[in-house]
């Protein structure tokens, strides 16, 4: 066993898997015969090599290791049947019978009998895989969708998202436009770069034919499509001379979606050079995108926690609201590298190349591969969720196993009695293993139907993520299901026939089945251990998600969302030009809104809470050194009285009032978060505050809000009276009496009886705005608490089986004991002592797996730790509930057996 | 546990598997070790027969559990690499039992020729 022979790491790597393939024999069969046949596989494994070089190698030991389990089984088995070697027809069987496909065949039809013959068993069997399976496929198809299936762009992985970042402040930034011009021009390592503006408030208004309609729609450089490698499936793209170079200085051009062609110009082929009015500006169509072109920006949307941008309009680089030289890092930035150039080798030429454009000293240049970027947040949740159906189906399996070998031991005299005739030892666990694998693929089948059913029940939960819609039950999904059968087939076939074949058949004729073997019952105990600790996992992970969940609901957001209704318009500019015309516009829509009966106060600002999402600006009080970093905050644009409406507590000096008016003194109310940052020692009120293009004195500070999502931290935010600085995008809110859904088609028709060409947006209720940004957090634990609610049952029933079988098993032992004076209560005590202990164990290992496992769900809590000790405690309380429980059902029935009957018997 | 077995217990042991023919065939020769008897029953069917570990194994313990091999006691003294492995020696059963199957299979190869069926392009 020493030799130094030379090897090439495929005979060792070989050498190792087949030394460990050969613990699968019986111990003194391995102390007896391992070491040789190791010795010959290195000499077959030289020979070989010598013949056929590597290859030969490696499909030898492929053979050599595919044959050990079969063999190993056969020994376990053969060491036992004594009966069978005195059989006088051993070897009377036509060699064509034992192998090949007849015998494949007769194995087959024989297991669709024995399954017949046992219909409760198999219906058992193969609705306990098929829900195992189904769950898991259908939980694969959602992953493979959205994670695993390339994203629709010429070579992929040379396409990656860029980001400036300042890491001392903590913060990732986009691309100005001078940026992007100079890492254009002077970049070596990438093919070509682009940027473009897809934020989520990117809308216009589309006139000019009936309703007016709200669009959303983004700008991109002409560089954008060759870059990420797709072409119009109509017309063209934008070319260069067509971007402006001042703001409003592109060509009157657009590119459209092929869903939003679908919709404006059914089947009409003949799209291109028609022309669509935008907020007053006629648009000649140039190109369709082709069919689910979509670029994800990772934002908050007002319908959920994240928007799938799918842009209906493309505007070329250049329109009135993008901002060319101002400084503003608001363009999302992409490449594609060059062939055979590494991402640190472009992040350090980009971070050269950009050096003179950074804001502060400390700048980075952030290259992320563009699939890692568009499912960013993503995969966490979904790897969780598809191990948690993998526990799910290993419990699946773990029923089957136990109740597989009750089955089997039910069935030894008739084993015994197929030996005894003549079957060889191998026939007989190729035909056990057969029935296994036969349940395992028709259950693979129960499972693909229950998976298409799941996977619908899944996509109409879920959250808006990227490519959901193209999620299904693929050829991957059914190969994946398949596999899953085979391979639960095997798991859950394997043990119990090692385990029968363990058994003497000889004595299992002559005692026709009535005893069970110690190792049989520790096979049992240990497949119920796990299968707890399984549960205890599932639970553990499905209680935690809930506990935040719960605390992320309990959230005070920092207002009061009861009764109020919301609606979002944008003012085109064209008929909007004014900050006077603005205002007008938004006064006389508040009065309509108070006329509508049941409102009790309304307001409007540029945009309201959830989703919250404005422009940061940078800055500083008048007083501070220019010099220095400025502060980052976000600007909100309201109407006097808006905080009062809202319900927003004020800290310090006064809110807006109606005096804050186009000629009066600049003012601004800060938020808590944001006057600790820029004032940490001192008071606001009355200090100068100095932004981008205007002064203003801070009157207030006001409380807090939470914007975004109930579990985002406060952030810095300041508010100036709508009247001083208008916008012309403008949300309203409505306070009402009763049920504030009520009122939403009131409030559109107010808005409308103001402006019949405005579309409305964001039409809700404040509430349900509120609930929806934690759709993803719901997601995940109601399908968590699903799994583990399932666990539970399986884990369940899996106990109630073991225990019904030992109950089955004593009652000889039990009824002797009872003749002798055992009274009932201890019979019963001493059977559920058994499947409490297994199930204490099963809990304590499952606990402490779940606590090593958790800390990886840290980023998935809200304010709860992983470690958290009532989850823990409520868990195991729960199990041993259910260990107690399914175990008593069947113990008591110990205490109806009739000791005259059991000695009778005898 | 061969020595006890009558002639009809061996009977009962026939037809042989065509791998432990081949087995205890070698086996004939003389001792050999389990490498060995692959190398020799790849030689004598042209490659056509290629048994691997696991199978060799399992026929062997076979033959042995049948008392028709037995391992050798002694080791050839004159390859040091060869003093490890275990050497297999056919026992006087086993050579009655491939004699009788050899017979037996000789009956049947006489009675194919004798309807003219074994011919040179067969």
């Amino acid at each position: 066993m020493t030799r130094q022979t030379p090897r090439s790491p495929r005979v060792s790597a070989g050498e190792t898997l087949y030394r460990l393939l050969l613990f699968c024999y019986p111990a003194d069969v391995r102390k007896s015969t391992a070491l040789d046949m190791l010795e010959i596989f290195r000499d077959m494994c030289s020979m070989e090599r010598r013949r056929s070089g590597a290859i030969g190698v490696a499909l030898f030991t492929i053979r050599a290791c595919a044959e050990v389990p079969g063999k190993a089984i056969q020994s376990h088995w053969g060491r036992r049947s004594v009966v069978r070697a005195n059989a006088p027809q051993r070897n009377s069987i036509p060699s064509r019978h034992k192998f090949g496909l007849d015998a494949a065949f007769m194995d087959i039809r024989f297991a669709l009998r024995s399954l017949r013959k046992r219909p409760l068993f198999t219906i058992v069997a193969i609705c306990t895989l098929g829900l195992g399976i189904g769950s898991a496929t259908a939980m694969f198809s959602v992953v493979d969708g959205v994670l695993l299936r390339q994203l629709p762009y010429r070579e992929p992985g040379r396409l990656v998202t860029a980001w400036i970042g300042y890491p001392s402040r903590g913060e990732y930034v986009n691309f100005t436009d001078d940026q992007y011009r100079l890492w254009r021009q002077n970049s070596t390592l990438f093919q070509d770069v682009a940027i473009y503006n897809a934020n989520a408030w990117g809308h216009g208004t589309l006139t000019g034919s009936g309703r007016p309609e709200r669009v959303s729609l983004g700008t991109a450089t002409a560089s954008l499509l060759p870059v990420l490698g797709v072409e119009s499936s109509i017309g063209r793209w934008f070319s260069p001379d067509e971007e402006g170079t001042e703001p409003g200085g592109a060509a009157p051009v657009v590119v459209i979606s092929h869903e939003f062609r679908s919709r404006a110009f059914g089947d009409e082929r003949d799209v291109l050079g028609r022309t669509i009015e935008l907020d007053g500006i006629k648009r000649a169509v140039i190109g369709v995108l082709p069919e689910g072109f979509r670029l994800r920006w990772l934002t908050k949307s007002p319908l959920g926690t994240r928007e799938i941008v799918g842009k209906e309009l493309w505007l070329p680089f250049g329109q009135s609201h993008d901002c060319i030289g101002c400084g503003s890092s608001m363009y999302q930035a992409v490449g594609r590298l060059r062939p055979n150039v590494t991402v640190e080798q472009a992040v350090a030429e980009t971070a050269t190349v950009l050096e003179s454009t950074a804001f502060f000293d400390d700048m980075t240049v952030r290259l992320v591969p563009r699939h890692e970027d568009e499912n960013r947040g993503l995969g966490q949740p979904l790897v969780l969720l598809l191990a948690a159906t993998g526990l799910l189906l290993a419990i699946a399996c773990g029923n089957i196993a136990t109740l597989s070998l009750g089955e089997l031991r039910g069935r030894r005299t008739e084993l015994a009695t197929r030996s005894a005739l003549g079957a060889s030892n191998s026939r007989v666990v190729r035909q056990l293993l057969t029935e296994s694998l036969l349940l395992g693929i028709v259950s693979s089948g129960v499972g693909v139907l229950l998976a298409k059913t799941g996977t619908k029940g899944l996509l109409l939960l879920a959250p808006p993520v990227p490519r959901i819609d193209q999620v299904g039950v693929s050829g991957t999904a059914l190969a994946f299901a398949v596999a899953l059968g085979f391979f639960a087939g095997v798991l859950f076939g394997t043990a119990p026939s090692i385990l029968a074949a363990r058994d003497s058949i000889g004595s299992a004729l002559r005692a026709s089945g009535c005893t069970g073997t110690g190792r049989n019952r520790h096979f049992q105990n240990s497949v119920l251990v796990l299968e707890v600790a399984f549960t205890a996992v599932l639970l553990v992970t499905g209680g935690l998600l809930t506990r935040s969940l719960s605390g992320l609901l309990g959230v005070e957001p920092g207002f009061n969302p009861e009764n109020m209704a919301t609606a979002h318009v944008s003012l085109p500019e064209v008929r909007y030009p004014t900050q006077v015309s603005q205002t007008l516009f938004v006064t006389e829509v508040i009065r309509e809104l108070k006329a509508i009966p049941g409102v009790q106060a309304v307001t409007a600002a540029n945009n309201l809470p959830f989703p919250g999402t404005t422009a940061g600006w940078g800055v500083r009080d008048e007083e501070a050194d220019p010099n220095l970093p400025r502060q980052s905050g976000k600007l909100f644009h309201v109407m006097p009285g808006y905080h009062e409406m809202m319900g927003i507590r004020l800290l310090d000096g006064r809110t807006f009032t109606e005096e804050d008016h186009l000629e009066a003194p600049s003012v601004a109310l800060v938020g808590e978060e944001f006057a600790r940052r820029l004032w940490p020692d001192g008071s606001p009120i009355g200090r100068r505050l100095v932004y981008p293009w205007t002064t203003v004195t801070v009157v207030g500070v006001v409380a807090d809000v939470r914007r975004e999502t109930l579990g985002s931290s406060p952030e810095p935010v300041f508010y100036v009276p709508f009247s001083q600085f208008t916008r012309s995008d403008v949300s309203f809110a409505v306070r009402t009496s009763g049920d504030a859904a009520l009122v939403l088609p009131q409030i559109r028709e107010a808005i409308w009886s103001v402006d019949g060409d405005l579309a409305i947006t964001q039409s809700g209720t404040m509430a349900s705005l509120v609930a929806r940004s934690a759709s993803d957090e719901r997601y995940r634990t109601l399908l968590m608490s699903l799994f583990g609610v399932l666990a539970s049952a399986l884990a369940a029933v899996g106990v109630f089986g073991v225990t019904a079988r030992a109950v089955a098993h004593r009652t000889r032992e039990m009824g002797i004991r009872m003749a002798l004076g055992a009274s009932d209560t201890g019979m019963v005590t001493t059977i559920l002592r058994g499947s409490i202990v297994t199930g204490l164990i099963g809990i304590g290992v499952g606990i402490f797996g779940a606590l090593w496992l958790s800390s990886g769900l840290s980023d998935l809590l809200f304010e709860i730790e992983p470690s958290d000790p009532v989850t823990y405690v409520a868990v195991a309380c729960v199990l041993l509930a259910l260990c107690v429980f399914s175990s008593y059902l069947p113990a008591r029935r110990i205490a109806r057996v009739d000791p005259v009957e059991v000695l009778r018997a005898e | 546990m061969m020595s006890n077995r009558t002639k009809s217990n061996l009977a009962e042991l026939l037809p042989l598997r065509p791998v432990e023919f081949l087995v205890l065939l070698v086996l004939a020769d003389g001792e050999r070790h389990g490498y060995g008897i692959v190398q020799d029953i790849t030689e004598r069917t042209d490659g056509t027969v290629k048994l691997l570990p696991g199978n060799l194994y399992a026929v062997l313990r076979r033959l042995m559990e049948c008392g028709l091999l037995v391992e050798a006691a002694r080791r050839p003294a004159a390859d040091l690499e060869d003093q490890r492995r275990r050497y297999y020696r056919i026992t006087k059963a086993g050579q009655k039992v491939l004699a009788a199957d050899a017979a037996r299979m000789k009956d049947l190869v006489q009675q194919v020729e004798s309807r003219n069926l074994l011919r040179a392009d067969a």
